[in-house]
């Protein structure tokens, strides 16, 4: 009662509800422009919520990243470009029925799935956060170790088709987490002498280099002159009720499989919305179907994962401290940062704070449904904004951004170099999300394996000798095992294609 | 720009090597078992075993496909120039904001992106200044971050409330 209270009076705080408000206006625009995604959303927010208190700080991430996650699929219905990576898995079908006349059904469809997915994952963390924060103190090296490995590995299996080019971009993005000092004995590491690398890459650079400019680069070379968004996208709520009915199991489907995908160190809500695509595509008799009910059950299912995973995500960003995507990674920095320190001690501290982020996700995921009305709404106009004014912008936005992290220009440097880099490696089929979360998870892998090691005296069974940390090892090894075993079977890939790609 | 599958390889292959090669350098401290060297090392094993697998892969195809294959610069006539464009404004922000300061810097690369993309130069030459004003008024006053000013120091007290 108490701490419903000192919730209560935490978010009735007119400071709070105006950064929920314009972080969820901001997320909405960004979102909805191709290239910018949620993560470039809240990465961006950082140079302006470092100077907030630590509530409304977290509450523009949240918010912020909720709308542009669902705002990926503005452009994506309407001009086949998903805005984010999150709804480029049903951007064709999304698209499709856009082009049969069905521009109202396709929004409406993401829009309330992602509102719908978004909350149910809200329950989920607001129910179970604090259970597994109990389990959590008991968690030593050992247990951060193998769910760290496990996260990794989950993210490299499903980044793509071809296991090997997934693991060469893990292995890069850890080759990248070793730059700057040794988190054991402090002695540098690939800096050649230069002190701007002591402390590493620096995630926020390396994270808009690799995203924002490496998809400035692909769009560079496109026409942008080439589609055309249609004049006029209808009624979005009139029919939504029976259609959500129709669909809500495939709904509650993508919920579930957000929530816990998302609750994965290290698989994101791109990775989600994925993985319900592909399951209501094979799985679902609605989802089999290749007519107007097909598309929108597989809409329903991978929308309402995408959103879901952020409520997912928070799960181990909140009661580990381990991000479960690479936009928890920036809330976690966040809160270390404002003196929040994520982990299973923050429910015996401050109970009022988590429970306060928690609210905040219902907000944001109610809000949603006007706010994602009135920006479909909008878009007509964004659409018809020249590409040629709004990529300069994003550059400026991406120099500054990069630059307001540490007021280095090497930082500046490092968003170019990185830049050409993710789009080489995209433009070869090398995808881009195990690098970054090599590069998210690697000091921590590195961090808890030689504890443990120095805390053993190098004995490697150590690793399985606990019951929880064993049970994730076995886990993580019958993955990989599972992960190769299929990639060499015959029956999974095409005639004269070479069993590992 | 897309590379056959050998060079894919040895471009993690090479990395590899050379990760590994530098993490042999470091000296693990006295009293510890596995040094600053250990984990890179092994990141680096395992680049040179999978660029290895990839290079290997790619040996298959490389008669069947192209070497280097270049993106369809056809698909915008000022594609190629506005590709080139981002690194090279990047290149020119670091190079210029230091001595030019962040508002004049900023304005020429708003005016030579916007031009390079079509847009006639007066009126590329608002649209970056307005801009230039505007980010440097959100991002030196509200954010604080410390742009530099250049030869307009003595009117940075415009902007900056």
């Amino acid at each position: 009662m108490v701490i419903l209270e000192d919730v209560l009076g935490r978010l009735l705080d007119l400071n709070l509800m105006l950064v929920i408000a314009g972080s969820a206006v901001y997320g909405l625009v960004l979102g909805a422009i191709p290239g910018l995604t949620a993560l470039m959303a809240s990465a961006l927010l950082v140079p302006i919520i470092i100077f907030m208190d630590p509530i409304p700080a977290v509450a523009a991430i949240i918010t912020a990243s909720a709308m542009a996650i669902f705002a990926g699929d503005i452009p994506g219905a309407l001009m086949r470009m998903p805005g984010t990576p999150a709804s480029a898995a049903y951007t064709d079908d999304a698209y499709g029925l856009t082009r049969s006349g069905h521009a109202a059904l396709a929004l409406g469809a993401g829009l309330f799935a992602s509102a719908t997915g978004g909350l149910a994952s809200a329950a989920v963390l607001a129910l179970a956060a604090p259970l597994l924060a109990d389990i959590a103190l008991s968690f030593s090296s050992v247990e951060y170790f193998w769910l760290a490995a496990l996260g990794l590995s989950c993210a490299t299996f499903v980044a793509g088709p071809s296991l090997l080019r997934g693991l060469a971009s893990l292995l890069l993005g850890l080759a990248f987490a070793t730059v700057g000092m040794d988190p054991v004995s402090g002695t540098p590491r690939f800096t050649f002498g230069s002190t701007n690398l002591l402390g590493g890459l620096g995630l926020i650079p390396v994270l808009i280099g690799m995203f924002a400019v490496s998809e400035l680069l692909r769009g560079a070379l496109a026409d942008p002159q080439a589609e055309k968004a249609p004049a006029r996208i209808g009624p979005i709520v009139r029919g939504i009720g029976p259609a959500m009915w129709r669909h809500r199991t495939g709904l509650l489907r993508g919920s579930g499989i957000g929530t816990l995908v998302g609750a994965l160190p290290g698989a994101g809500s791109d990775i989600a919305a994925w993985i319900s695509y592909a399951v209501a595509r094979r799985a679902s008799r609605l989802g089999r179907r290749d007519d107007q009910d097909g598309a929108v059950e597989r809409i329903m299912s991978a929308s309402a994962a995408n959103n879901a995973s952020l409520g997912g995500a928070y799960i181990p960003a909140t009661v580990f401290g381990i991000p479960g995507d690479a936009i928890t990674a920036i809330v976690i920095s966040v809160m270390f940062l404002k003196g929040i320190n994520p982990g299973p001690t923050l429910f015996l501290n401050d109970p009022g704070a988590i429970y306060t982020i928690f609210a905040i996700f219902f907000i944001a995921n109610i809000l949603m449904i006007p706010l994602g009305i009135l920006c479909i709404r909008a878009f007509g106009a964004i659409l018809r904004l020249p590409a040629a004014y709004v990529s300069p912008m994003i550059l400026m936005f991406c120099i500054l951004g990069a630059f307001s992290v540490d007021n280095t220009l090497f930082a500046v440097g490092i968003i170019g170099v990185i830049g050409v880099l993710g789009y080489v490696m995209e433009a070869n089929r090398i995808p881009i999300a195990p690098a970054i979360l090599g590069l998210i998870l690697g000091p921590l892998i590195e961090q808890t394996f030689m504890t443990t090691m120095l805390k053993s005296h190098g004995d490697l069974m150590i690793f399985f000798e606990r019951p929880i940390g064993g049970t994730l090892g076995v886990i993580t090894i019958l993955a990989w095992v599972a992960a190769v075993a299929l990639h060499l079977l015959p029956a999974r890939r095409p005639a004269g294609e070479p069993a590992l790609r | 720009m897309k590379v056959n599958d050998v060079f894919v390889g040895l471009f993690f292959l090479a990395v590899g090597v050379f990760v590994t090669a530098y993490a042999w350098t470091l000296e693990p401290p006295r009293h510890l078992a596995y040094g600053p060297g250990f984990v890179p090392s092994l990141i680096g094993i395992g680049l040179m075993l999978v660029g290895g697998a990839i290079g290997l892969i790619g040996l298959r195809t490389v008669h069947a496909d192209r070497l280097v294959s270049w993106p369809d610069w056809s698909a915008s006539p000022r594609g190629p120039l506005r590709f080139l464009t981002v690194p090279a404004a990047i290149a020119a922000y670091i190079t210029l904001v230091d001595g030019m300061g962040f508002l004049l810097t900023s304005t020429i690369i708003f005016v030579a992106m916007l031009v390079i993309a079509g847009v006639r130069p007066l009126r590329g030459l608002a649209v970056g200044l307005l801009s230039s004003i505007v980010l440097t008024a959100v991002f030196a006053s509200v954010l604080h971050v410390p742009l530099p000013w250049g030869p307009l120091q003595s009117v940075s007290g415009w902007l900056i409330w």
